[in-house]
């Protein structure tokens, strides 16, 4: 008789389907809805701008990649510390941690996916004015859902890794607030980013998150409404007795070129890296896809070494 | 004029750290060993450990403040990225310093008989080891030399290879680590356990038992062979595996499952894909059977009752048939008459030809299904040692009392509330064996 066990791809499916069992049984189901409660606080707080100018994209777009990647973090941080001894006895056992990792990614994924929905309905029931066209597929719905599900699963991935490394619940819990906070200031979204910090951007999920919804969005196409409006402050500016930016607003608007104006004040703000090019947003899918990738393979090397934990 | 006051301190501290050495009973000279003296003095507070801890840190930090004056003379630039980096090291580094030092001196005072406060005054230094060093009033209460003991002697027994059952021969199993160094957890354990047999695995808290199974199951390698039925255990260990079987003391089960699936994904992890699917689904039915979980095998794990949980985890580990089952406190938790039920259990699975190997802190209400006795202790140097190992009967006659319980009491730690007789019982077991 052969004495041969299951291997990588015959062990996947057991896991995979412990893992949905307990997605029910766990109550894991309510994380869906809270994905769908952040998204409408932040759909509130930005939605009147998003997609409509320069600064309201920007910051909209940056609002909505920290709700994937909170969605994310959120999804697995938990999930392997608090299970580790459960893992090292099936380790013992016969498991493969390669295929625990897989079942692990396939079943985040579908969460991912699931949470992307939810975030894309809640934006649209909000009212979120959306462009029509889609830059990679022929429809903005799906670039944009496809770039949320990439940052949330990217993100989630990357989490997974930090449960992977931390021995317990409360240090995975310690760390995650200094990945967020970084993911948040070195997006590039916040602070103008030089030298070794603008280095470090290219290390986050944040960043090319950023950079694929202004893109789909049309971020470069869009007015710069923020000196209009200050210029509309300055109208009782006084220079010799005269009123000169109030005459030159009026001039303005009579002759209808304040749209111009603002566009041309986008102009001297245009950032390549928010270019809606096909080729920019797939590269940005590609790159969170590598991350995501690239955390699974590291989840597996640091999981291997579970047998030497100490008691 | 600093660095003449500076030089004046470190030759008055190295005065001080002299006279303490030798009223500690270590070599005076040692004051004189930059770095080394700080361990020597933790060595001397009985914090060898946290000395460790302080040597790299110290190291560390005067690395990091070469390398701050470095980057200053090189760059003159304070804002450089590399000067912010190593400032933020040094600062966290110091603190650590200072809570390792506060522990030592500590630990110091209570040598010295002296308030705790002088720990504070100790960050000074100078006063200090100047004052505790030369002065006669300050005396410690106990020497580096009296305060090590010596250990049981080691045995010559080996115990010889054997194709059947179980042969364990362990040298040592140490761990070393860079602050706490190497430490042997076990040593000197040698044992044949014939098949079909129920051994019950005795020790105080500490005494290594935890440690033992891992070194014998394979999971924590240790300088040591041991034969499963003629295999060795660590050479073979990737198909050998599937003919142990461990159950923690925890329940480490997942909550969120029902009972049955728990079961069969134990059962499709363990067997061989040589077993078809309805010979698993039938030896799922047996092992839920034999364990009494038929009727609860579609509620979910969590919704258990403590008892039920354990035979679960137990039933997890059962179902691969494995020749050795080692279980770990599987009766903690249990009342007397569930546990005596769970070891029932456990004595007719050794009656198949299997080793059984039971962990428990309620030896003698299940005594007397047991077949054999192995008991382990800390020596003097806190190393897992075995006192015993043969049958009940024959334990009875060498610890002259047949309560298991109070076997345990005599050889645990005086600290501990026991006897304190394990060295001594360690070297009369060893005795018996080599004749």
């Amino acid at each position: 008789m052969s004495d041969k066990r299951r291997g990588y791809f015959r062990q996947i499916p057991i896991y995979l389907f412990k893992f949905f069992r307990m997605f029910i049984y766990m109550d894991e189901w309510k994380i869906i809805p809270m994905a769908g409660l952040i998204a409408a606080l932040v759909s509130f707080a930005i939605g009147k701008d998003l997609f409509v100018n320069m600064e309201g994209t920007l910051k909209g777009s940056l609002a909505l990649t920290c709700v994937c990647i909170w969605n994310g973090f959120f999804n697995s941080i938990q999930t392997v510390c608090r299970e580790r001894q459960i893992i090292k006895r099936e380790h013992r056992a016969g498991m493969r941690i390669s295929s625990y990792i897989t079942a692990q990614m396939i079943y985040q994924a579908f969460l991912c996916l699931i949470q992307a929905i939810v975030t894309l309905i809640v934006c649209v029931i909000s009212g979120i004015k959306m462009p029509i066209a889609g830059l990679v597929t022929p429809f903005f719905y799906t670039d944009i859902l496809l770039t949320f599900f990439f940052i949330t699963y990217s993100a989630d991935a990357m989490s997974l890794f930090i449960s992977c490394l931390a021995k317990n619940t409360t240090i995975a819990m310690t760390v995650m607030p200094f990945v967020l906070i970084f993911e948040l200031l070195f997006s590039g979204g916040v602070f103008a980013l030089e030298g070794v910090s603008n280095s470090l951007s290219f290390l986050t999920i944040a960043k090319y998150g950023l950079c694929a919804v202004c893109a789909i969005g049309g971020y470069n196409s869009l007015p710069m409404t923020s000196i209009w409006k200050q210029v509309v402050k300055l109208q009782n500016y006084e220079y010799e007795g005269l009123h000169p930016v109030k005459i030159f607003i009026e001039e303005l608007e009579r002759d209808g070129k304040v749209e111009e104006f603002c566009l041309k004040t986008a102009e001297s703000n245009f950032n390549i890296a928010y270019e809606s090019t096909n080729s920019n947003v797939v590269g940005c899918w590609v790159v969170l896809l590598l991350f995501a990738l690239f955390f699974a393979f590291l989840s597996i090397i640091v999981l291997r070494r579970i047998d030497k934990d100490k008691r | 004029m600093f660095e003449i006051v500076q030089f004046i301190f470190l030759i008055l501290s190295i005065f001080g750290m002299w006279g303490i050495f030798r009223k500690c009973g270590e070599k005076s000279w040692k004051a004189l060993i930059p770095f080394y003296r700080t361990y020597i003095l933790s060595k001397c507070a009985d914090k060898k450990d946290e000395g460790r801890v302080l040597l790299i840190l110290d190291l560390f930090n005067n690395i990091l403040s070469f390398s701050v004056s470095a980057i200053n003379i090189k760059l003159s630039n304070v804002s450089a990225i590399s000067y912010r980096i190593i400032v933020i090291l040094s600062l966290i580094v110091s603190i650590s310093t200072i809570l390792y030092t506060i522990k030592i001196y500590s630990a110091l005072c209570v040598l010295f008989k002296q308030n705790k406060w002088w720990s504070a005054l100790m960050m000074l230094e100078i006063p200090i080891y100047f004052f505790w060093g030369v002065m006669n009033r300050f005396q410690p209460t106990s020497t580096i030399q009296e305060r090590e003991v010596r250990a049981a002697s080691l045995s010559e027994y080996e115990e010889k290879e054997s194709n059947e059952g179980l042969t364990i021969n362990i040298k040592s199993r140490t761990v070393s680590s860079l602050t706490k160094g190497k430490k042997v957890l076990l040593r000197d354990i040698h044992m044949h356990i014939p098949q079909g047999r129920m051994v019950m695995l005795l020790g105080g808290s500490g005494a290594g038992k935890t440690t033992f199974l891992n070194a014998i199951t394979g999971f924590e390698k240790a300088d040591a062979t041991v034969l499963l039925n003629g295999r060795d255990v660590y050479k073979d260990f990737e198909s050998l595996k599937y003919e142990i079987g461990f159950v923690p003391q925890q329940d480490l089960i997942r909550y969120n499952d029902t009972v049955e699936k728990t079961i069969s994904d134990s059962a499709d992890l363990r067997l061989p894909l040589s077993i078809s699917k309805q010979e698993e689904k039938k030896k799922i039915n047996e092992v839920m059977d034999i364990f009494g979980l038929k009727a609860v095998c579609q509620n979910l794990v969590g919704k258990q009752s403590g008892g039920q949980k354990k035979r679960i985890s137990i039933a997890s580990e059962f179902i691969s048939n494995p020749y050795l089952f080692i279980l770990d406190e599987p009766d903690s938790g249990l009342d007397g008459v569930l546990a005596r039920n769970l070891m029932e259990r456990l004595h007719a699975i050794s009656r198949t030809g299997r080793i059984v190997i039971v962990i428990t802190h309620s030896p003698d209400r299940v005594k007397d299904l047991f077949d054999d006795v192995i008991i382990l202790a800390k020596d003097a140097e806190r190393t897992g040692r075995l006192v015993f190992y043969g049958s009940i009967d024959d334990a009875n006659t060498f610890f002259n009392t047949d309560k298991l319980e109070e076997m345990v009491r005599m050889i645990n730690r005086k600290e501990e509330g026991g006897e304190g007789l394990a060295d001594e019982l360690i070297e009369k077991f060893g005795g018996l064996r080599n004749e």
